[in-house]
């Protein structure tokens, strides 16, 4: 894998793994990859390497809540949810004033306001509680998506989605600016 | 004695094992290793870290940090030792496994 690529991804595993704490089995990766590669190939090796980063994000992201304790980090989130929420509806109803009613014209100022409120909520996550900030996004993609699928609302698909991908990811990159000026 | 509702769950159990077979060199790799070359198991890395943390929470396990190392990226290895309450623990999770087992006979081969 280039290496533009790879820095890229350790850097974006980062935001969600306090990559520190994980030092000694990024470690055990890379030993691993390198017995692989003499073995095998640096393509396969490589490919292994990845795909056990990607089974063992969920593993290690659960460590993480576990040990800034469950709960705590479940009601941070909920609050750094509610706090978003409240800025959202507040510079949804200043949209309103600004450009009436109108949907068509207010939906991606809309959309620009809520990410902006996630990026705000995955902040004030990660201030508190930086284990937080993934419970925060998985919040965001269950309730987005829930909406998406009920069919609440009147909002076009694109709306939806918007918010189903961008969303988690502005509170990830909230959170992600808070550690980069801590 | 371990706690009678504490009873180790499978992948507690083969980690406590690998830790014991592999004595001194048991760090996440080669517990990983260890288990996929004698189970056939491709357990993720992350899977055996979030199982040694549990163990280790519960004071089964107990773990040290080594030397930064430059074939692992400069990053140190975490090893772990199985502690004389994770033996006993072991132990009875073996036993309880062998006493429910005894007597099958026949009906315990499989078709």
């Amino acid at each position: 894998m280039r290496r533009w690529l790879s820095t890229w991804m350790h850097h974006a595993i980062a935001q969600l793994v306090p990559v520190q704490a994980f030092d000694a089995a990024l470690g055990d990766l890379a030993e691993e990859y390198t017995l692989r590669a003499q073995r095998t190939s640096s393509l396969r090796a490589a490919r292994w390497y990845w795909g056990q980063i990607v089974r063992s994000m969920p593993q290690m992201m659960w460590i993480d809540i576990r040990r800034g304790g469950v709960l705590a980090t479940f009601a941070v989130a909920c609050g750094a949810w509610l706090v978003a929420s409240a800025v959202e509806s507040i510079a949804d109803a200043a949209l309103v004033v600004a450009f009436g009613s109108d949907d068509t014209v207010s939906a991606l100022p809309g959309v620009l306001v809520g990410l902006a409120a996630f990026a705000f909520g995955g902040y004030l996550a990660a201030v508190v509680r930086p284990a937080a900030i993934k419970v925060l996004a998985a919040m965001i993609a269950l309730v987005v998506a829930t909406f998406m699928i009920a069919g609440v609302g009147q909002a076009p698909l694109w709306y939806g989605v918007a918010f189903l991908v961008f969303g988690p990811l502005t509170a990830i990159a909230g959170g992600a600016w808070r550690n980069t000026l801590s | 004695m371990p706690p009678r509702g504490d009873l180790l769950g499978s992948l507690e159990q083969i980690v406590l094992l690998a830790l014991v077979q592999l004595g001194d060199d048991a760090y996440g790799m080669t517990v990983r290793r260890e288990i996929e070359t004698r189970t056939g198991r491709n357990v993720s890395i992350g899977a055996i870290y979030a199982t040694l943390e549990r163990l280790e929470s519960k004071g089964y396990v107990s773990s040290f940090t080594g030397d930064p190392k430059p074939e692992r990226g400069g990053r140190a290895r975490r090893h772990f030792r199985i502690e004389a309450e994770g033996r006993r623990a072991l132990r009875t999770a073996q036993d309880a496994l062998r006493k429910m087992s005894a007597g099958l006979g026949a009906r315990w081969e499989i078709a």
